[in-house]
């Protein structure tokens, strides 16, 4: 013989399928804006972080003592943790037409999309070189330029395949991949800094590795992009999680509307199981264990739909999915059974109030 | 000792007087009519008696227990085990099939058991009907099903409240007739609230009320 | 007659009504609230992003070799004012001039070379014509400057740079020499960039000291623009002249560039890429970021308003069975319905919208620390969406009443 709970609440699930079918869907939308957002708001951070990169350096580490720092200085900090990008420059003066020139040596492969505006070709061999563009007018030279620079032991003959236009002091000097500015520099594999981009939020902690690490260095926080990104990546959280209050508070009062409305068309039932003398235990169960049911199935199909939520928000807004952190599914599942259960609470517990008498004669 | 006592039954709804201060007693196995115009107080009156509602003050005794003190979880208790009710309307679950609206009111009692609800159905004369639900049943079948339902779980006191309010006259004597047979093999009593009086020529005993108070007692001479 | 049903209709199901109010009160509040944010997070993210620094920096224009053999060339800082007076002065929110020059500084028996600059910290400026007076100077533009200890208050005081007063072990309160003449350190300074091996101090006095009147190096301008677009970066040297007027009257940071580039005189001004080209990344980001978060939770908030109508209206099917036996047709069914779902909507809409006032000014002032702007627009389509959602959510459930029989409605069926 079959327990006569299953049988109920079996006939009452497979004959209400409307019913439970608009009552679960009420909760997997809910479920699915907060995941979603709660995805979302998880990685916003990182995609930020990445977008924010252009705006350079975070972080300057500079010699002590001395003019140069030792080239595994770059290694060592790009080892750090929350260490996103490193880049080890050297700063010298050549003469060129018997006038001084800043030169300015570094990895001109790093340049690339990092907000230096280019005419001209990127250099691909050694021996080519970029000059600021103020140089331009100011030596009348052109792409194709040869010059000759002293410096070191030898000094060497480059050519100008490209002007670069940065708006800051870089605008006037003239820009050399590595081996080719150690050349002219005569500092062979050292740097005058390491310009250091590390993840928002972090920065105090890098600097302090970083002076443990590496006590012959000074690092310091460029104050500039530092406290500018720090704000934005701040406030864009907060609002995140304003918005996901907001939106978490709509959901829950969505979801009690439906199961509300749901619970007030049976109150004639509650009051009638009342009548045959079931105890408020007895009736509770059934809409718990519906609660329960409509719950679990909106919480995964929530948690389903909220990931694509977060992955089509992603895909609109930074161009690229964003990994979503499993945790987020036991959120969305739990999430999903507290508001179903509580939304389904109350109105029974009122409804198992009212007199049955009251309820059964009727309007 | 009387199988009902009522002591003195008081019911307030807010400021209005339902019932103004009502004695009486029910023996075993009596078949009671109560008649009045509608607001008299009847249909509270049916139910205290069996639970469903409590008396603002006065003292109500079934069977020697004081049910108005009893918890609601005791209550409920009493209901399930000494009651059994039918409405005017039939109110059943309605996604549920003759048998399962029976066997319900088995599994709040004890256990849901099928034969034993097919028999209930039987003896109201609805083995033909056990699978339709209440919507596909006429007005007289649901309210038989609620007989059956009401009788499934050997109540000693059965509580109708103008059980044949929404039938016709063909529906509501056969209505009368199965109520007839089962008093008489199996001997509970039945309180009946109607304002037919048609229907209050069945039974033993006539109680007419009027604003809160029972305006005449008598017996029914066959 | 119909008012009178509804009347009746809402005042006998106050929790039902109450409910679906609720829920097209909760979808509206969050539905508005997105909007009022998304409609305003460009402007206040382009605020946001101009913390960045300076967008902009005017020199003097450079021609031969005249530029780098000793003779300096200076712009006017008579022209700063001028700035205000472009075709898009609305969009500059910051001007920060500077004078730069090299002093000798003695402390503590040391000496050496060093780089100093004078600025404009804070500094009102009157514009001709306009009431308003502008605020100029380096806060504006650079707000991550930490000065500790005080602004010099007097031609006699200077900032010192945080490295510098390191090297020279100076402190704030410490006299200074420079070129001979003596100065007392106020405040020092660090921000991790060059300002730290630097002398700073208010610019009349380096004017004065230097005996450079009138002059500056350079002017840093932060300025709001549009983000580049392809046809930003056309060069305007190969644009016809339509194109030319239209880039000309289009916010860019190059164009903006090229107006201030005509009002000092002698200058030469181009955007500082790296903070120019991010921010106009950045912003189309979030703020596209922000409209498909509104989109969706738009869309999400509509579909759970449908939810609650339907439920709240397939409980009505005993009633609307009732109102066929009594004779009603079809038609006046659904008016009696709709209008009872607009009715809703309109309630539930107000409310909504009220609350969103509430949600979106909380947002705008702890977000942004600034009130985002209201638009009237708004009501009129919050209320319109909440009537249309509310409308939507009763039609599948009518439909559905209308359909059955209303006698097996009325004998409980569903």
């Amino acid at each position: 013989m079959r327990s006569g709970f299953y049988l109920f609440f079996k006939k009452s699930v497979s004959r209400r399928k409307g019913r439970i079918v608009i009552a679960a869907l009420s909760v997997t939308l809910s479920v699915a804006m907060v995941s979603g957002i709660i995805g979302m708001t998880a990685g916003v951070g990182a995609k930020l972080g990445e977008e924010l990169r252009a705006y350079g350096a975070n972080i300057i580490v500079s010699p002590r003592e001395g003019n140069y720092l030792a080239q595994d200085v770059a290694e060592k900090v790009s080892r750090i943790d929350s260490v996103r990008g490193v880049s080890g420059q050297i700063f010298g003066t050549s003469v060129f037409r018997g006038q001084p020139i800043e030169i300015i040596g570094l990895d001109i492969a790093k340049l690339k999309d990092r907000g230096w505006r280019l005419q001209g070709k990127w250099p691909q061999n050694n021996g080519e070189i970029l000059a600021g563009t103020d140089l331009r007018s100011q030596f009348k030279i052109d792409i194709g330029a040869k010059m000759h620079l002293p410096g070191g032991d030898i000094g060497g003959d480059f050519v100008i395949t490209g002007f670069i236009e940065r708006g800051g002091t870089e605008d006037s000097a003239l820009i050399l991949d590595m081996p080719d500015a150690w050349t002219v520099t005569g500092a062979d594999r050292q740097f005058s800094a390491v310009l250091v981009r590390a993840e928002a939020g972090r920065l105090d902690e890098v600097v302090q590795q970083i002076r443990r690490m590496i006590p012959q260095a000074e690092a310091k926080t460029f104050r500039q992009i530092a406290v500018a990104e720090e704000s934005l990546l701040r406030k864009i959280q907060l609002l995140m999680v304003i918005v996901t209050v907001v939106i978490l508070c709509a959901a829950v009062i969505s979801v009690a509307a439906t199961m509300g409305a749901n619970v007030l068309e049976r109150r004639e039932e509650i009051g009638l199981m009342k009548a045959l003398g079931a105890t408020k235990a007895q009736i509770n169960i059934f809409y718990r264990a519906e609660a329960i049911l409509t719950g679990l199935t909106g919480g995964v199909a929530g948690f389903i739909s909220g990931y694509f939520f977060t992955q089509a928000v992603s895909k609109g807004a930074f161009g690229s999915y964003v990994p979503v952190p499993f945790y987020i599914f036991f959120i969305s599942l739990l999430f999903g059974l507290v508001i179903s259960v509580t939304a389904s609470y109350l109105p029974v517990r009122n409804a198992l109030k009212y007199n049955p008498a009251v309820i059964l004669r009727g309007e | 000792m009387s199988f009902i006592i009522l002591k003195n039954i008081v019911k307030e709804y807010g400021p209005a007087h339902a019932l103004r201060g009502v004695s009486m007693e029910i023996q075993k196995g009596q078949w009671v009519n109560i008649m009045g115009p509608s607001g008299s107080g009847k249909s509270t009156l049916l139910n205290i008696i069996g639970g469903l509602d409590t008396p603002t003050s006065g003292e109500v005794f079934v069977e020697g227990i004081k049910i108005n003190a009893l918890s609601e979880d005791d209550l409920a208790c009493f209901r399930r085990e000494k009651t059994g009710f039918v409405f005017q309307q039939s109110h059943l679950v309605p996604y549920l099939d003759a048998v399962e609206n029976v066997m319900l009111a088995q599994y709040f009692h004890s256990m849901a058991d099928e034969e034993e609800a097919v028999g209930a159905l039987t003896r109201v004369g609805l083995e033909h009907r056990l699978k339709h639900r209440p919507s596909q049943l006429s007005g007289g079948e649901q309210q038989r099903i609620c007989i059956a339902r009401a009788l499934t779980n050997d109540p000693v006191l059965l509580l109708a409240d103008e059980p044949t309010g929404n039938l016709d006259r063909e529906n509501t004597k056969m209505i009368l007739e199965l109520l007839k047979k089962l008093h008489s093999e199996e001997h509970f009593t039945i309180i009946l609230v109607t304002h037919d009086p048609f229907v209050s020529q069945w039974g033993e005993r006539v109680l007419m009320m009027e604003d809160g108070s029972i305006k005449s007692d008598a017996p029914i001479n066959p | 007659m119909l008012f009178n049903i509804i009347q009746k209709s809402f005042l006998n199901q106050k929790k039902a009504v109450a409910l679906m109010l609720v829920s097209v009160a909760a979808g509206t509040a969050v539905t508005a609230s997105l909007l009022t944010v998304s409609y305003d997070i460009s402007g206040k993210v382009s605020k946001e992003l101009r913390s960045f620094g300076a967008n902009i920096l005017i020199e003097p224009k450079v021609e031969g070799l005249a530029g780098i053999s000793g003779q300096k060339r200076f712009l006017r800082e008579e022209d700063i004012v001028r700035a205000k007076a472009i075709f898009w002065r609305h969009n500059i929110i910051g001007i920060a001039p500077m004078l730069e020059a090299t002093v000798e500084v003695k402390a503590n028996s040391r000496t050496a070379t060093y780089d100093i600059i004078g600025i404009w910290y804070e500094k009102s400026l009157p514009l001709p014509g306009e009431e308003k007076q502008f605020t100029a100077g380096t806060r504006t533009v650079s707000p991550w400057w930490d000065i500790k200890g005080q602004w010099p208050d007097s031609h006699e005081k200077v900032i010192a740079g945080a490295s510098l007063s390191e090297r020279l072990g100076i402190k704030t309160g410490d006299e200074i020499f420079m070129n001979g003449k003596r100065f007392t350190v106020s405040g020092t300074l660090e921000t991790g960039g060059r300002e730290d091996n630097q002398i700073i101090m208010e610019l009349g006095a380096l004017q004065e000291f230097m005996n450079m009147p009138g002059k500056i190096s350079k002017v840093l301008v932060s300025a709001l623009s549009k983000p580049m677009d392809e046809f930003a970066y056309k060069d305007p040297a190969t644009m016809t002249q339509a194109e030319y007027e239209k880039w000309y009257c289009t916010g860019y940071i190059t164009s903006i560039a090229k107006q201030l580039e005509e009002v000092f005189r002698g200058s030469r001004a181009k955007p500082v890429w790296n903070i120019a080209e991010t921010e106009g990344k950045v912003l189309n980001r979030l703020t596209l970021l922000i409209y498909f978060l509104s989109f969706l939770s738009v869309l999400a908030a509509a579909l759970g308003v449908s939810t609650t109508m339907i439920m709240s209206f397939l409980r009505r099917t005993h009633e609307i069975g009732l109102m066929k036996a009594v004779g009603a047709d079809s038609g006046k069914i659904i008016t009696v319905f709709i209008s009872e779902a607009c009715l809703t909507g309109l309630i539930g809409g107000t409310i909504g919208y009220v609350l969103s006032l509430i949600v979106s000014q909380y947002i705008g002032t702890q977000v942004f620390s600034a009130r985002l702007e209201q638009r009237e627009m708004l009501l009129p389509i919050a209320l319109g969406s909440a009537v249309l959602i509310a409308v939507l959510g009763t039609i599948l459930p009518i439909k559905k009443a209308l359909s059955i029989k209303p006698a097996i409605i009325l004998k409980g069926a569903e």
